[in-house]
């Protein structure tokens, strides 16, 4: 259910961020936003968003999706946190925490090899 | 504290000597088994790769995607101004702010002919998104649209001043005139990225200008 859920999670965030990446360029830090790096950068993130969203819901690798998930949302707590706490960093750190349960709990339901 | 009691057995007589015990040849074993519950199969690998192809499909749309070419707030308002021809006829002044109600006694205008006009705003997938804040007065769901930015409207004879500030920039608000006819939008495409009175990701945001026809007033 966890794994699920955080897979659902990414997947909104991936389409999104693939299907009209500008709009989610000024979440990119350092890199100009309206700069074409940013906008390629969002789009990195949404596939790797994607792909990390399929692995999770499907269940392939899940603990290895949820780690590298993890690794995102750390990277995304950072740099918005570095501006000053927020509802919005409070409620990424719980999507982090999220992935890191999936990452070092164990994997049940339907698993896909 | 009773003879049977257990408390403070296990301490060791010199706790600062005593070192904190990391078994780390426990890990690899571990780390092993976490490895090998994790392998993927040529069926997984099959899904993955769809997945991927599919985001790089995805990607590719996206990156062509321009949509309406958003105008960033702060890009709507940086420039000196673009200034329209005045309209031929005024009766009056009013100003308009966020905080406040709107007055406006300005007689109609026509767009100069020479503004180039997009789409209609209703037909763009902005529609939705769009908060307006003249004329008329600013709804509280506009106020918390607006959320990191200050922007007010202020009738000057036949044109109407829009000024843009970012909250808590030192810098002078931004103008730009347009003829008082037309309809000035907030365009906020995601209110989860506004914290309080803090935007995020200005990235979203935007100001649109419509004619009285309601078609995007561009350049």
């Amino acid at each position: 259910m966890t794994r699920i859920i955080l897979g659902l999670v990414f997947a909104w965030f991936g389409y999104h961020e693939l299907a009209d990446p500008r709009l989610w360029t000024g979440y990119v830090p350092v890199v100009p936003a309206t700069s074409t790096a940013s906008v390629v950068l969002v789009l990195v993130h949404g596939a790797v968003l994607f792909v990390l969203s399929v692995a999770l819901v499907v269940g392939i690798a899940p603990r290895a999706a949820g780690a590298i998930g993890a690794l995102l949302m750390v990277e995304i707590v950072i740099s918005l946190g570095v501006s000053g706490i927020n509802d919005i960093v409070v409620r990424d750190v719980g999507v982090l925490g999220l992935a890191v349960a999936v990452a070092v709990g164990q994997s049940r339901g339907v698993l896909l090899r | 504290m009773g003879p049977r009691s257990s408390v403070g057995r296990s301490r060791p007589a010199n706790p600062a000597a005593d070192p904190v015990d990391v078994n780390f040849r426990s890990l690899a074993p571990a780390l092993a088994r976490w490895r090998k519950a994790e392998r993927v199969g040529m069926i997984g690998l099959g899904v993955l790769l769809v997945a991927a192809v599919l985001a790089v499909g995805l990607a590719i749309h996206g990156y062509g995607n321009r949509g309406l070419a958003l105008p960033s707030v702060a890009a709507s308002a940086a420039s000196p101004g673009r200034s329209q021809p005045p309209p031929t006829r005024t009766k009056g002044a009013a100003a308009n702010s966020t905080n406040g109600s709107t007055s406006t006694s300005t007689s109609t205008s026509t767009t100069s002919p020479a503004v180039k006009l997009g789409p209609a705003l209703s037909s763009t997938q902005y529609a939705s998104y769009a908060y307006r804040i003249y004329p008329g007065t600013v709804s509280a769901s506009t106020q918390q649209a607006m959320a990191g930015y200050s922007i007010s409207t202020k009738v000057s004879g036949a044109n109407v001043v829009v000024a843009v500030s970012t909250v808590g920039s030192s810098q002078a608000p931004s103008q730009k005139t347009y003829p008082a006819a037309d309809k000035v939008y907030f365009v906020e495409a995601s209110l989860g990225d506004d914290s309080g009175t803090t935007e995020l990701n200005p990235g979203d945001d935007g100001l649109i200008v419509t004619n009285p026809q309601g078609r995007i007033v561009e350049g």
